[in-house]
C-alpha cells in the first residue's frame, strides 16, 4: 500500500507491504541504518525515533501507521553538517561508548527537549528509561543532556 | 511476520463494518505496543489489522454528566499527564505513568491495556477501584459492562468479535477520598508488574471509621480482582491496625497467584498483604489520618 | 615531583565519535553487500538429544530460499571456538557446525540461506525435525551424581585444578575459623549490538570474514584450521563493536557463517536476534564456592581454602582457563599464608558458559568478599579495619602465578575511599528499623593488567608519519567500544606533542595489521598502549634525526613541541614543523618517517578497585535500591578520564544487575526462563544511583605513563558491595546471588522465626 510521510524534512512516497515496521522501512527502504535493533520488542530503545514530536519505538508501529506523519531519525539531528548541541554534548561529555545505544538515546533526548526545554535529572531519566546502555551506567548520557538543555539558554 | 491486511477506517461505522464483516481472523491496533510484540513472535496471526489509532472519536478525556469518560485510543502518556484525572482520581494517571517507558506511553492506549487482558495490566485495578464501565460497540449496538465483570481469562474477556472497546467511564469521585496506586515492577520502568493494585478509600465525619473503601490488585489472579470481601470487612468499621490487618489477610485469601519468571506465587502472596495494608495508611494519611501498623 | 601531562588525564570523544551520534557508522547489521545473502539458525529447543531426521520440503518452498544446512550436509569435523593460536593448551575441539547430538536448548540444529531475512525466518519455521530425547543434567550436581549420561564424550568434567601455597604459620593466638558458600548466576552480556557476521568467499577460493570480533587472529585461527585452508587465503576484518563484555571473545558464528558463504559462493550474514544472543551465544558461568578461612582472634587470615564449581554449559569453550581464573584472584588481593583453592569446570544441558568481563574475579571475589564481610561481623571488627589488616601490599609477590603485583594499591584505595565515603560514620548509623532499611557495603577486587606469565602477550604496531604530519597508526585496535584508538592516539600525542586528530587509527585486519592476539584479560592499555608509546617515542626519534640533519643541529639539542622541533641552547631559537620534517625526509634525504615495533609485555601488576554500596531495602516488598555508590581505583595513570569515569558507571550498573536482578535461570526442562529483554531485567536510568568515580594515580607500573587497566577490575567488586550493604541493613548473610526481593523477605521471615524460637 502506497503511503506519504516525511522524514527529516524530506517528503517520501512508498509503496509498503502492511506487514512492514517502521524501522525497517528506515532501515531498508529509505537506507537510514542509523536507527538500531537491539531487542525488536520495546525493550532496549535503540530505535527510538521521533514521530509526530514524540518518541517511539520504531520496532514496534507498523510501516503503514506511518502515513501522513512526520520522522525525525538519528541522521535529521545535524543540519547543514552542524551537529546539534545534544549530538555536541554527548561527545563532550564521554555520554558516547560503543554508540549502539547513541541513536536511540539521542532521539529519546530530543524528544524531551523539544516538549521541555529544562528538565530536571529525574524528568531525564524518566525520559531515557526505555532507553538500555550497557556501556556507560547513565551519568555520563544525562550530565551530557543536562549540558545540552543548559546550553540552549544563552 | 506473516502476510495480513491492513486498513485504517475513518469513522467508528467504518471500523464497526470491518470488524463484523468476514469471518476472517481479525486483530484491532492501536498503539501497537503489545500486538506489534506478539506478531513478531508468531503469537497471533491475523489476517486482517484494523488501525484505529487515528479515530479522533476515540480519543480524549472529558466530564459527562457526572462521569469521566475515556476515549479508548488516548495514549497513556495523555492520561498520566492529563490535569482533570490528576485532579480527580490521581490513581489512574499514577498507573498510567507506571506502565513501560516513554516510548510505550506515546503509543500504548488505556483501550489497548484493558482490552489484551493481560493479568498485570496497570491501568486496570485503578480503573476496577474507581467502578470503571467499558462502553463496547459493535454495528447498530452499544452496550456497557462493569470492567470487573468483562474479564474472564489471562488474554480472554467478553468483548465479542464484532465488538470494539470504544471508552471507559466512571462516575466522578465525589467527596473526599484518599487513593494509591501501587505497583511492584523488578526495576522502576520497562518492569512488568508482579504485583499492582489500587485502594480507594472515603472516611465517615468522625474521621474515626471508614466509609466507601475499594480495592482491586492485579497480576495475582488470571484476572485483575476486585476484593469486596475485604472492602466489607472495612466498611462502616473503626480506623484500626486490627481491621485493616484482618483485611490483608482476607486479600491475601481471595488472591490465587502463580509462580511465573517475575517471582514466585508464595512471595506475590505474602507481597500483596504488606503492599495493600501500606497502600490503605497512606490514602488513610492523604485524608489527614495516620495510622501506625 | 608533579608531571605536567598534555593530553594525557584530559577527555576525548571515543573512536568514530561522530559517526557513532550521527548514526553514520556502520556495525555488522548495517552493513549490505551486492548480492549478499540472510542466514537464520535454527536453534535446539531441547536440552539433550539425537537430531534423527529433518525434513526441509516445506520450507525449500518458501520464494527466496537457496539452501538448507543440517549435521546431514555439513563437514562433521570438530573444532573449539576459543582456539586463538594453533599449539593453544586447554582448548576443546569439541563441537562441529551443526549438532548430530544436541546439547542445549540453544544448540545450532540447522541454518536457512535465504534473499531474505524474512524468507530465512519463515523457512526456519517450517523445517520439521525429529529429535531422540535423550536425558538432560542441568547443573553440575547432576552432571557429577549422573556420570553414566556423558555430555561429551570426555565424560561430564571439563577440567579439575589444585592450588595449594604456602603453610599456616604457628601461632599463639586463639583462632577461629568460618565457612560460607556463594552461588552466582548465569549473566547475559547483554551488549545492545546483537551478534553476527558477513563471510565471502571469492572465485580464487579467498574467505573475508566481517565480524564484530574480540580478536580477528582468533577468527582466522578457527576458520582457516576447520576448512583446511592457508591463512594467507582467510582474511578477517574487525567490524565496529556495539558493546561486548567479552560476549564477542571466542569464535561462534564465524566458522558456520563462512561454511554457508562457501557453499552458496555469496556473502551471507548472520544476525541473530535477541532471544538467539541469551540462549544461543555466551553467557557468565554460574560459579557455587565454598570458603573456610582461619583467622586470629586479632584479625590475621592464616588460612583460606576454597572450593569452587564452574557450570561450563554444553560445551568448553573458555571455561578450563576460565575455571582456574579463579585460584589466580584471591592471592592478589590478600595476603594469606596457606592458601588452597580445588576447582573444576563441569558440563551441563544448559547454555554455553564463556568469557566474561572480569573472568573469574566476579565470580570469586563475590565469593571472598561476602565471606570476608561475614567473618568481620563475627570478630565484631569493622570490615573496612579487619581488610586493611590483611590487604596485599605494594610489590608483594603473587603467590600463585609468582609474579610481583607492582605498584599494588589497594590499602590506599581503601583508606581514601573510606574517607570520602564518610564510611565509619555511616557504618556505625542506626537506621535499621522501620519498613525502609538503610545499609553500607565494601568490597575490594583485584585483577592483571594483560596476559603476562599466561599466555602469549605481544602486539605488532606501525606508526608512519605522512608527508603533511600527520600520523597513521596501524595496529590491530579490537575497540570494544571504550575508545582504544582513542587511547593510542592519546598516548601517541603526549610522546609527540600532537593534536590527537592528526593521528588515524586502524582496527584490526589480517591481511594489512600487526599481529596482535585480541582484546581480553585487561590487556590493551598496558601491553598495546605501551608498544604505542614505544613506536611513538621510536618516530620521535627518527623526527629529530632528520630535523638534526635539516637544521645541522645535533639531535641532543633539540626538543618537540607543539608538533615542531625546536632548537634549544641557542640564542635565538629556531623551529622546523613536522611536516617539513616529513616532506623534506621523503623528497630530499630519501628517508620514510616510520616506526615499527613488536611489544612483548613483561610484566603483569594487579589493578585495584575497591567499592562502596549504600541500599535501602523496601521490607514490604523485598526490593532494594542502591542509592549511592563510590568506585575506587588504582589506575596508575589516568589516559581519558571521561571514559574511565563512564567505564566504571557502566561496570556498577552491570555489578548492581549482578548483585540484584540480572540472571538467566533455567527450568526444570531445561529451557531458558529470561530469554527477552522484557524478562532479564538491567538497570535502567532510573534505577541507578549516583556512582562516583576517585582515581588513585601513582604512576608506579610499566604501562604507558603508569597507566594500568580498568575495563575489567571496575565490575570485580561491585556485587559484593551491593550485598554486603543489604546484609549490613537488614543483619543477613545472603549469599545466593542475584539478592531477588522473593530471597530478601524469606531471608526476614526466618530472622523473625528465629528470634521468636
Amino acid at each position: 500500500m502506497l503511503i506519504e510521510f516525511k522524514v527529516n524534512g524530506k517528503s517520501y512516497q512508498i509503496d509498503v507491504c502492511p506487514s512492514m515496521r517502521l524501522i525497517d522501512l528506515l532501515r531498508d527502504e529509505l537506507g537510514l541504518t542509523g536507527t538500531k535493533e537491539g531487542c525488536g520488542e520495546g525493550e532496549c530503545g535503540s530505535c527510538t525515533v521521533i514521530m509526530d514530536e514524540k518518541a517511539v519505538n520504531s520496532c514496534l508501529v507498523l510501516a503503514p501507521q506511518v502515513d501522513g506523519k512526520e520522522i525525525i531519525t538519528v541522521e535529521g539531528l545535524a543540519e547543514d553538517g552542524q551537529l546539534d548541541s545534544l549530538q555536541q554534548k554527548f561527545l563532550e561529555h564521554s555520554a558516547v561508548e560503543c554508540g549502539f545505544c547513541t541513536p536511540g538515546m539521542l532521539m529519546s533526548a530530543k524528544a524531551l527537549l523539544m516538549k521541555n526545554p529544562h528538565p530536571t535529572d529525574e524528568e531525564i531519566r524518566t525520559a531515557i528509561a526505555g532507553n538500555l546502555c550497557r556501556c556507560a551506567g547513565y551519568a555520563k548520557i544525562v550530565a551530557a543532556i543536562k549540558a545540552a538543555a543548559d546550553s540552549t539558554d544563552q | 511476520m506473516k502476510k495480513f491486511k491492513y486498513v485504517k477506517p475513518k469513522t467508528i461505522e467504518d471500523a464497526l463494518e470491518y470488524l463484523d464483516e468476514n469471518a476472517d481472523e481479525k486483530k484491532v491496533i492501536a498503539g501497537g505496543t503489545d500486538l506489534m510484540v506478539k506478531l513478531r513472535n508468531n503469537k497471533t496471526d491475523p489476517d486482517l489489522i484494523i488501525d484505529i489509532s487515528e479515530l479522533e472519536e476515540l480519543k480524549g478525556i472529558y466530564r459527562k454528566d457526572g462521569f469521566i469518560v475515556i476515549g479508548a485510543a488516548t495514549t497513556l502518556t495523555e492520561i498520566a499527564e492529563s490535569p482533570l484525572l490528576k485532579k480527580y482520581c490521581p490513581i489512574l494517571p499514577q498507573a498510567a505513568a507506571s506502565i513501560g517507558a516513554v516510548q510505550i506511553r506515546n503509543r500504548g492506549t488505556i483501550g489497548g491495556n484493558v482490552a489484551n487482558a493481560s493479568p498485570s495490566a496497570d491501568t486496570v485495578p485503578a480503573l476496577v477501584a474507581l467502578g470503571a464501565e467499558a462502553t463496547l460497540m459493535s454495528r447498530g449496538q452499544e452496550r456497557k459492562i462493569a470492567l470487573e465483570e468483562i474479564y474472564i481469562g489471562p488474554g480472554k474477556t467478553l468483548i465479542k468479535p464484532n465488538e470494539l472497546l470504544t471508552s471507559l467511564s466512571f462516575p466522578e469521585p465525589k467527596g473526599s477520598w484518599g487513593g494509591v496506586f501501587f505497583k511492584l515492577g523488578k526495576r522502576k520502568a520497562q518492569a512488568i508488574s508482579i504485583v499492582n493494585g489500587a485502594v480507594q478509600i472515603t472516611v465517615d465525619d468522625s474521621r474515626s471509621r471508614f466509609k466507601d473503601v475499594r480495592i482491586a490488585l492485579g497480576a495475582v489472579a488470571p484476572t485483575a480482582l476486585r476484593i469486596r470481601e475485604a472492602e466489607e470487612s472495612l466498611m462502616d468499621r473503626e480506623i484500626s491496625c486490627e481491621n485493616i490487618k484482618k483485611a490483608a489477610e482476607i486479600v491475601k485469601s481471595k488472591i490465587s497467584p502463580i509462580t511465573d519468571v517475575r517471582a514466585t506465587a508464595e512471595y506475590r502472596r505474602e507481597v500483596s498483604g504488606n503492599l495493600f495494608i501500606q497502600a490503605v495508611c497512606d490514602s488513610l494519611g492523604q485524608l489527614g489520618i495516620s495510622i501506625s501498623m | 615531583m608533579k608531571k605536567e601531562f598534555k593530553y594525557v588525564g584530559r577527555t576525548f570523544p571515543p573512536d568514530h565519535g561522530v559517526r557513532k551520534v550521527t548514526g553514520d557508522l556502520d556495525y555488522c547489521c548495517d552493513v549490505k553487500m551486492p548480492n549478499m545473502l540472510y542466514a537464520k539458525l535454527l536453534l535446539s529447543p531441547i536440552p539433550h538429544g539425537i537430531v534423527k531426521q529433518i525434513n526441509t520440503s516445506r520450507a525449500e518452498k518458501v520464494p527466496g530460499v537457496i539452501k538448507i544446512f543440517s549435521h546431514f550436509n555439513s563437514p562433521n569435523k570438530m573444532f573449539s571456538t576459543y582456539r586463538i593460536i594453533p599449539g593453544q593448551q586447554m582448548c576443546f575441539e569439541d563441537e562441529t557446525l551443526f549438532a548430530e547430538r544436541v546439547k542445549y536448548v540453544g544448540d545450532r540444529v540447522a541454518a536457512v540461506v535465504a534473499t531474505s531475512l524474512a524468507a530465512a525466518r519463515e523457512a526456519v519455521s517450517l523445517i520439521d525435525i525429529e529429535y531422540e530425547e535423550l536425558p538432560a543434567l542441568l547443573t553440575p550436581e547432576e552432571a557429577l551424581n549422573n556420570r553414566e549420561v556423558k555430555i561429551q564424550p570426555r565424560g561430564n568434567v571439563v577440567h579439575e585444578y589444585v592450588v595449594d601455597v604456602g603453610d599456616v604459620p604457628p601461632t599463639t593466638e586463639d583462632c577461629i575459623t568460618m565457612e560460607s558458600e556463594t552461588q552466582t548466576q548465569r549473566i547475559h552480556h547483554a551488549a545492545i549490538e546483537p551478534h553476527g557476521c558477513i563471510a565471502y568467499y571469492d572465485t580464487a577460493g579467498k574467505l573475508t570474514i566481517w565480524t564484530p570480533t574480540q580478536s580477528v587472529y582468533g577468527v582466522r585461527t578457527v576458520v582457516a584450521e576447520l576448512f583446511d585452508m592457508n591463512y594467507s587465503d582467510v582474511r578477517v576484518i574487525k567490524l565496529p563493536i556495539g558493546g561486548s563484555f567479552g560476549g564477542k571473545q571466542e569464535f561462534l558464528f564465524e566458522p558456520v557463517t563462512s561454511f554457508m558463504a562457501m557453499e552458496t559462493k555469496r556473502p551471507v550474514k548472520l544476525i541473530l536476534d535477541r532471544e538467539e544472543c541469551i540462549i544461543h551465544t555466551r553467557v557468565r558461568p554460574p560459579v557455587k564456592t565454598r570458603i573456610k578461612t582461619t583467622v586470629t582472634k586479632s584479625g590475621k587470615l592464616l588460612e583460606l581454602i576454597a572450593d569452587s564449581t564452574l557450570d561450563s554449559g554444553a560445551y568448553a569453550g573458555a571455561s578450563p582457563d576460565y575455571v582456574a581464573t579463579l585460584s589466580q584472584k584471591v592471592c592478589k588481593l590478600y595476603r594469606i599464608p596457606h592458601y588452597r583453592h580445588s576447582g573444576r569446570a563441569v558440563y551441563t544441558n544448559t547454555v554455553r558458559s564463556g568469557g566474561s568481563r572480569g573472568w573469574g574475579a566476579p565470580e570469586i571475589i563475590t565469593a571472598v568478599e561476602i565471606h570476608m564481610d561475614q567473618l568481620a561481623k563475627k570478630l565484631g571488627m569493622d570490615p573496612v579495619e579487619f581488610r586493611l589488616q590483611n590487604l596485599v601490599h605494594p610489590y608483594d609477590m603473587d603467590p600463585v602465578v609468582q609474579l610481583s603485583l607492582g605498584d599494588a594499591r589497594v590499602i590506599e584505595c581503601l583508606q581514601k575511599g573510606a574517607e570520602a565515603f564518610r564510611w565509619k560514620e555511616r557504618y556505625n548509623s542506626q537506621d535499621k528499623q522501620g519498613r525502609y532499611r538503610r545499609g553500607v557495603g565494601v568490597a575490594c577486587g583485584a585483577h592483571k593488567n594483560g596476559m603476562y606469565g599466561g599466555f602469549i602477550d605481544s602486539t605488532s604496531m606501525v606508526l608512519k608519519m605522512n608527508e603533511d604530519g600527520s600520523l597513521n597508526l596501524n595496529a590491530s585496535i579490537h575497540d570494544v567500544g571504550c575508545g582504544i584508538g582513542t587511547v593510542m592516539k592519546i598516548i601517541i600525542a603526549e610522546v609527540l606533542d600532537i593534536d590527537p586528530a592528526l593521528i588515524t587509527v586502524t582496527e584490526a585486519d589480517t591481511e594489512y595489521t600487526g599481529y596482535d592476539p585480541g582484546v581480553y584479560g585487561s590487556r590493551v592499555t598496558y601491553v598495546v598502549g605501551a608498544c604505542a608509546k614505544k613506536v611513538a617515542e621510536m618516530l620521535k626519534e627518527q623526527i629529530l634525526e632528520n630535523a638534526a640533519l635539516i637544521l645541522g643541529k645535533p639531535k641532543e639539542y633539540l626538543r618537540v613541541e607543539k608538533g615542531c622541533v625546536y632548537t634549544v641552547g641557542e640564542a635565538e631559537k629556531r623551529v622546523i614543523s613536522y611536516q617539513e620534517i616529513a616532506e623534506k625526509a621523503i623528497r630530499e634525504n630519501f628517508r620514510s618517517l616510520n616506526a615499527a615495533y613488536t611489544y612483548h609485555s613483561s610484566s603483569n601488576p594487579g589493578s585495584y578497585s575497591v567499592q562502596f554500596a549504600e541500599v535501602v531495602v523496601d521490607t514490604v516488598t523485598g526490593l532494594t535500591s542502591v542509592t549511592d555508590f563510590l568506585a575506587v581505583s588504582d589506575i596508575g595513570r589516568a589516559l581519558n578520564r571521561g571514559m574511565i569515569e563512564g567505564q566504571f558507571q557502566g561496570a556498577v550498573q552491570m555489578g548492581i544487575g549482578y548483585a540484584l536482578c540480572e540472571e538467566v535461570r533455567i527450568d526444570e526442562k531445561g529451557r531458558p526462563l529470561n530469554n527477552s529483554f522484557a524478562n532479564y531485567h538491567m538497570l535502567t536510568a532510573l534505577d541507578m544511583p549516583d556512582v562516583k568515580v576517585l582515581l588513585i594515580e601513582h604512576e608506579g607500573d610499566e604501562g604507558p605513563f603508569g597507566a594500568k587497566s580498568i575495563g575489567e577490575i571496575s565490575t570485580v567488586p561491585t556485587a559484593a558491595a551491593v550485598i554486603n550493604a543489604v546484609n549490613n541493613a537488614l543483619g543477613t548473610s545472603l549469599s545466593d546471588l542475584p539478592v531477588t526481593p522473593d530471597k530478601i523477605l524469606a531471608a526476614l521471615a526466618e530472622q523473625k522465626r528465629v528470634r521468636v524460637c
